[in-house]
């Protein structure tokens, strides 16, 4: 099953979407702040990545752009996952590297099928 | 004398040589001007008479008497004579006419200068001892007496007198000349000789005949016997004075260069004379030789004398004497000894002659001299220059006649200028004819003078003549008078230079320049005032004068000295002024006014004051001199100069300061002397007050200093007021930028309140909507069925708490004017149904019913499609929240005309309705119809504002129709193309190839060609967040110019551009050295759904064909194609060139497709009809039909707009240039395959990758690797 990096610094946001995530079958890490997030990319090499931005230590644009400048891990696809929601937010989202973006509070149904779209790409390709 | 014939003979003879005096009378009388003509004639007359008598008394016996030892004679006195016998009497006679002749040669030579007297004197002399003593050395013994006088003894001949009468004659007048001096005007100032012309010339020539004719007598009477000697004698007489007159004519003549009268009389007196003495002894040719030498010796003595300026008035000195030595040496030289009978040899008679000629000069001259300088003491031997002047003939003997009361009067009036004097008119004469026809031309004369006189005297302007030499004044007219203040008598005679201050060399010039000067004018009173003065030169005869016309230009110059003045003035003002209205701050311009009305006043202490504030008192703004120690100093009303100023209005002038009832007391004015004031009038309020002061020992301020300072306050008041004006307007503009500044911040304030807001709320929105929807799922999942509906609500609630932050975002948005619009075009009815499919729940919820109703064809759109779905979506769950159970109805038209192209959308509900009152208030943020709607129905109040906004910025609106209890109808028009009708509101649209917000360091420069200004845009825009300067081009032209023009880092490339085209824009690039390497993005971001050019190719191919590419395209065709019953997708392949058809056909065959050709669009066409493909290969350039018109085809077919294109191009590239292409040609990016960030990313990606790389190159090199 495929497996997700969360990269979530509130704590009820972390705890309610592994949990969604994995009651749908997918294996779910998480890190707190961007740092750990690019630590965990690198250790973990997940499928896919849920980033959110606004985290601690290192913010999820900076993140992003790390995890996207390894040549290693700039194939894994990133959501952007943020309370950012303004149509700037999103084109820095893009901007930053991420592939898709996904706005707080998040319409699961939506995120799952973006998720599949990518994890899909992914293994087509 | 020996016989009766003999005596008759002398005194025949006697009597010619008398009628000589008659030709010496018609000589001198002929050769003397006519005012003198009477004298000379008495001065014959009167000679003769007196030499008769005194010869007779005792000059005879002198002469002729017995000789005492040869010197003179004793016996013979006039007594002695009355027994004498007659033939002794005869030659006395004869001998008397000898002696008048030797007088008179000096009455010619004398004439017109000597007194009668003084003459008579020396007739005396010379007839009672000068001639009879010399004669008797000569001559004693020829006749009566045995005696012989002492030269004749000794050989010395002279037949008939060459030296003792013309000699002696000579020699006496050139004594008397000697001492009585040339005649006045004889020699000019320059010692060159004037002539004297005679008054009657043919009388002198009369005259010379006479003389000759008597000649005959003189000599031919000398023999004293009628012999044969006589002929000869007479003969030889005649022939020598012609021989004189012609030699003297043929040398004199071509000396002079004219025959002039001297020359022929004088010429033939000199023959004669010189024939005189020895006219009894030589033959005829000597005759001829003697009298032509006389007559050349006559010439030379007479340009001799000439040359010593002694003035003979006849030439009897060169005649007489001239002749006469050479006629007594001749005796010598030519004459023949026998016939001379003096027994001595030739050289021994020269030598005789020669003592002779020296004894008669030393004698005669000796004498005459020494007597007549003694005489000259008691009796002046010359005139009075008046009487000469005047003339001897009324001087001597009061003698006048016609012609000499004419000259008198003429004279007088010559003298007086009297113009009034006529002469007299002597009727029947010619004289008085003349006499009349002057007194014509004067009457004339005076007429004509009268005339000018009468200008001149009446002339305004001074008019004067003064002597060019002596600058003396001549006449001058009464307008000169008034002038200097003189009367014209005491000008008369003065130099010129008293008047005005101009010399000659000055007024030469000043004649020469024909032009007036200014010079300084003295008057008598000694004031001295401007003159202008215009000199001409007048020559009026001999003399030269100079005219000068005189003005006086006192009021010119003042008048001059006014305008240069108050140019001056003027120009000082327009300087301030110039100076003033360029200062716009107050303070420099508060300085720079004082100083200079300080600089004009002459002064360095001056002060500004300006009312406060509340105008109750005055502040001085700027001081200087002593008024720089009170700056800041106020004043009230009516307190100083300012203050007194400020409350009239008015300028305020104090001559001493230190006793003005109004001073202050501050201690730095005791200074002060003189002072004034005047107001800075502003729009007729005194805006200030402008002072300038005076110190101790200056000038008290004049009228014209107050005037001018006035008019520099008038200046400063405008630029004061041109100041404050500036300055408020600064202020103005300040307060604006500030409050422009303030909103702005409040704005950033705002928006990241709210995005701050936002992110806050969205954080534990999150939680509460995932929690609710977990619980929601785990409920269902466990069976608490009995909490769902409590989750739905916690949930619901959420969602509304999100739309609410949506809404406010959007909205705040909107009013910040930063909502942008993203273009599209799309089909209308598709995006309808879309909105029915998603509003759908809503309605059904309210159990209403939605009812559709689309005319047909409604086509397309350009809009920002998110938003118009949007609300479309707002105003259907609108209607559906205030209806229930009834009918809301979705209608969409389209107006499409020429001019115009509209979409209306309405949304009619049968639910509550609205009154006017709500329906005003529909559209305000957060208002419901109601606010109990509000309650009752929920909402945020914010949908109907934002979907309206929305419509206004596409260039639409929403408008409503309702009733309460009727239902509502909204109605949305749109234009069809909203991007035509942008709003202010919207995001502006980028101009055509404008900058874009160019990042302040550029990592590099993108040059995007692209003929769609959105996709320009969108590339510009994420390129320039990108740190990239972006340039644009419109078309492949434009592109290819920027392009050499930038060296852009990467270029965009529109495949499918108007004009040039992408491939060729590309195939220009590669072919260019300094372009080629440049990336090239070439994009198609080309809708399928835009009308007229579009391609809308899928793919590209470029030739030749990479096989692997050909094939990796292909699969990806493969798995979208639908699979067919074959189990192969079909490919059509137009293609014209059969080789490269046959290998595609070849190629696609082999990967298991089914292939089917054709060589041009036409046959294309109908294998389409025959069997769609699932993809087209095509080439562009094929005969019958290409591939635009081609895919143009297609597109009309609905059937066949789906099916991909893939362009398999070489258009206008050779094989060469596509193989260095291909190499750079590094994406061919396409719409279908990436989505648009993605694309932006690549070409963002490609535009660095490209940098990094130049740079390491650069690097490379740099460190020589």
């Amino acid at each position: 099953m495929a497996h997700i990096l969360l990269v979530e610094d509130n704590e009820m946001n972390v705890d309610m979407l592994s949990r969604r995530l994995e009651r749908r079958g997918f294996q779910v890490s998480v890190a707190r702040d961007g740092a750990q997030g690019v630590a965990l990319a690198q250790s973990e090499k997940p499928d896919l990545i849920l980033m959110d931005m606004s985290l601690p230590v290192m913010d999820g644009w900076q993140a992003t752009r790390t995890i996207k400048a390894n040549s290693t891990l700039k194939h894994i696809p990133i959501i952007a996952l943020t309370a950012h929601a303004l149509a700037e937010d999103r084109e820095a989202c893009f901007a930053a590297g991420c592939d898709d973006y996904e706005s707080k509070p998040i319409r699961l149904p939506e995120l799952l099928a973006k998720i599949d779209q990518w994890l899909g790409q992914a293994s087509t390709e | 004398m020996n016989t009766p014939l003999d005596t008759l003979w002398v005194l025949v003879c006697a009597g010619l040589v008398f009628l000589m005096q008659g030709g010496f009378l018609c000589l001198e009388t002929g050769l003397t001007r006519s005012k003198n003509n009477i004298n000379a004639a008495m001065k014959n007359l009167a000679d003769f008479c007196i030499t008769t008598v005194i010869f007779w008394a005792f000059g005879f016996a002198l002469m002729f008497g017995a000789s005492q030892g040869g010197w003179f004679g004793t016996t013979l006195f006039g007594a002695e004579l009355d027994q004498a016998p007659s033939q002794l009497i005869a030659f006395f006679i004869f001998q008397v006419m000898f002696c008048g002749t030797a007088v008179t040669i000096l009455a010619g030579a004398v004439a017109e200068r000597t007194r009668f007297r003084a003459y008579l004197i020396t007739t005396v002399l010379i007839s009672g001892l000068v001639y009879p003593m010399f004669g008797h050395w000569a001559w004693n013994g020829l006749y009566g007496v045995e005696s012989s006088g002492w030269l004749r003894a000794i050989g010395f001949v002279d037949f008939a007198g060459s030296s003792v009468v013309h000699s002696l004659g000579g020699w006496a007048s050139l004594a008397v000349l000697i001492i009585v001096g040339a005649r006045r005007g004889r020699f000019g100032a320059d010692g060159k000789p004037v002539k004297i012309p005679g008054a009657n010339v043919p009388l002198a020539t009369l005259g010379v005949i006479l003389l000759m004719f008597g000649w005959i007598g003189f000599n031919g009477g000398s023999t004293l016997v009628l012999d044969d000697g006589v002929a000869r004698i007479i003969a030889n007489t005649v022939v020598a004075a012609s021989a004189g007159l012609v030699a003297t004519l043929l040398i004199g003549w071509s000396l002079r260069r004219r025959a002039e009268v001297d020359l022929l009389m004088n010429g033939a007196l000199g023959g004669a004379v010189a024939i005189t003495a020895n006219c009894h002894a030589v033959s005829l040719s000597a005759a001829v030789i003697i009298g032509a030498v006389g007559g050349l010796i006559m010439l030379l003595t007479d340009w001799l004398l000439l040359r010593l300026k002694v003035d003979d008035a006849i030439s009897a000195v060169p005649v007489h004497l001239g002749g006469g030595i050479w006629g007594t040496l001749a005796v010598g030289i030519f004459g023949a000894p026998e016939l001379l009978g003096t027994g001595l040899a030739r050289g021994e008679q020269i030598v005789a002659q020669l003592v002779g000629i020296v004894v008669c000069g030393v004698w005669a001259f000796g004498v005459t001299f020494i007597a007549l300088t003694i005489i000259n003491r008691v009796f002046p031997l010359r005139v009075s220059a008046e009487d000469e002047h005047i003339g001897l003939n009324v001087t001597e003997h009061g003698a006048t006649t016609e012609i000499l009361d004419l000259f008198m009067v003429m004279d007088q009036q010559s003298k007086t200028g009297d113009l009034a004097l006529r002469v007299p008119v002597e009727p029947f004469t010619e004289i008085g004819q003349i006499a009349q026809r002057y007194n014509r031309v004067m009457d004339a004369l005076q007429q004509a003078i009268a005339r000018t006189d009468a200008i001149i005297r009446t002339a305004m302007d001074g008019v004067m003549t003064f002597s060019r030499d002596a600058l003396d004044v001549l006449t001058l007219n009464p307008a000169t008078e008034a002038l200097f203040g003189y009367p014209a008598v005491q000008l008369v005679g003065q130099p010129v230079g008293r008047l005005f201050n101009a010399d000659g060399q000055a007024l030469e010039q000043m004649a020469r320049a024909n032009a007036p000067s200014e010079l300084i004018g003295r008057r008598a009173d000694g004031s001295t005032f401007p003159l202008e003065v215009s000199v001409s030169e007048t020559a009026a005869g001999d003399s030269i004068f100079y005219t000068a016309t005189l003005r006086d230009i006192t009021f010119r110059k003042r008048a001059e000295e006014e305008l240069r003045r108050q140019n001056t003035l003027l120009d000082a003002l327009n300087q301030t002024a110039l100076t003033l209205m360029n200062r716009l701050d107050l303070n420099d311009l508060l300085q720079e006014i004082v100083t200079y009305a300080a600089r004009l006043m002459q002064t360095p202490h001056g002060y500004i004051y300006l009312p406060s504030e509340d105008e109750q008192r005055l502040e001085m703004r700027v001081g200087i001199g002593i008024f720089a120690e009170t700056i800041g100093a106020t004043l009230v009303k009516g307190s100083g100069i300012g203050g007194t100023v400020w409350q009239h209005g008015a300028p305020v002038v104090v001559d001493n300061y230190a006793t003005w009832e109004g001073r202050l007391p501050n201690a730095a004015y005791q200074r002060i002397t003189a002072t004034v004031g005047v107001p800075l009038i502003v729009r007729d309020q005194v805006a200030g007050v402008l002072g300038i002061a005076r110190e101790t020992h200056d000038q008290p301020f004049s009228p014209e200093d107050v005037t001018l300072l006035t008019s520099i306050a008038e200046l400063a008041a405008l630029a004061l007021d041109n100041a404050q004006l500036y300055a408020s307007a600064q202020e103005e503009i300040v307060q604006r930028r500030q409050a422009e500044e303030a909103a702005e911040a409040a704005n950033r304030a705002k928006s990241a309140f709210l995005a701050n807001m936002s992110h806050e709320l969205r954080t534990p929105l999150n939680a509460i909507i995932g929690y609710s929807e977990m619980l929601q799922e785990d409920a269902e999942d466990m069976g608490y069925a009995d909490v769902i509906p409590d989750l739905r609500k916690i949930k619901a609630a959420g969602d509304h708490l999100l739309g609410l932050i949506n809404n406010i975002l959007d909205l705040s948005k909107i009013e910040a004017g930063r909502t942008e619009l993203y273009y599209e075009t799309f089909d209308v009815e598709t995006m309808l149904s879309d909105v029915v499919t998603t509003v759908q729940p809503l309605i059904v919820k309210n159990g209403n019913q939605l009812v559709t109703h689309f005319v047909p064809q409604l086509g397309t759109m350009r809009a920002d499609l998110t938003k118009v779905r949007q609300t479309l979506f707002n105003l259907l769950s609108n209607a559906a929240k205030f209806t229930e159970n009834g009918t809301i109805m979705l209608s969409a038209a389209r107006e499409d005309s020429e001019q115009t192209d509209w979409l209306t959308f309405s949304v009619q509900d049968s639910g509550i309705g609205m009154t006017a009152e709500q329906m005003g208030k529909v559209f305000i943020e957060f208002t419901q119809a109601d606010a109990s709607t509000t309650r009752k129905y929920g909402g945020t109040g914010l949908g109907l504002t934002i979907s309206r906004r929305f419509c206004q910025l596409m260039g639409g609106d929403i408008h409503v129709e309702s009733a309460p209890n009727e239902g509502s109808t909204f109605t949305v028009r749109l234009p069809a193309n909203t991007e035509a009708y942008k709003t202010p509101q919207g995001m502006p649209q980028i101009a055509e190839s404008a900058p874009f917000g160019t990042p302040r360091t550029a990592i590099g420069t993108v040059l995007v060609v692209d003929d769609d200004p959105t996709v320009r845009d969108l590339l510009a825009r994420h390129l320039t967040r990108e740190g990239f300067r972006v340039e644009t081009a419109t078309d492949g032209t434009d592109g290819l110019l920027k392009a050499k023009a930038l060296r852009p880092d990467a270029i965009t490339l529109d495949v499918l551009m108007p004009g040039t085209d992408g491939w060729t824009v590309l195939a220009a690039l590669k072919s260019d050295p300094d372009l080629s390497d440049i990336p090239v993005v070439m994009m198609t971001i080309t809708d399928n759904q835009s009308m007229g050019f579009a391609l809308g190719a899928s793919d590209y191919l470029t030739k030749p064909i990479d096989r692997r590419r050909l094939t990796a395209l292909l699969k990806r065709y493969r798995r979208a194609a639908p699979t067919t019953a074959e189990g192969a997708g079909r490919v059509l392949i137009l293609e014209d060139m059969d080789v490269l058809r046959d290998m595609l056909a070849r190629t696609l065959t082999q990967e298991g497709w089914q292939v089917a050709t054709a060589e041009n669009g036409l046959v294309g066409l109908a294998r389409m009809a025959e069997s769609v493909p699932d993809l087209i290969l095509l080439d562009l350039m094929m005969p019958e039909m290409d591939g635009f018109q081609f895919v143009a085809e297609l597109r009309r077919n609905p059937e066949w707009r789906g099916v991909p294109v893939v362009v398999v191009t070489a258009k206008e590239l050779t094989l060469e240039d596509r193989s260095t292409l291909s190499g750079y040609v590094e994406r061919i990016v396409q719409k279908g395959a990436y989505a648009r960030d993605e694309l932006l990313r690549e070409v963002r990606d490609l535009a660095l990758g490209y940098i990094q790389s130049r740079r390491s190159e650069n690097d490379q090199e740099s460190t020589g690797v």
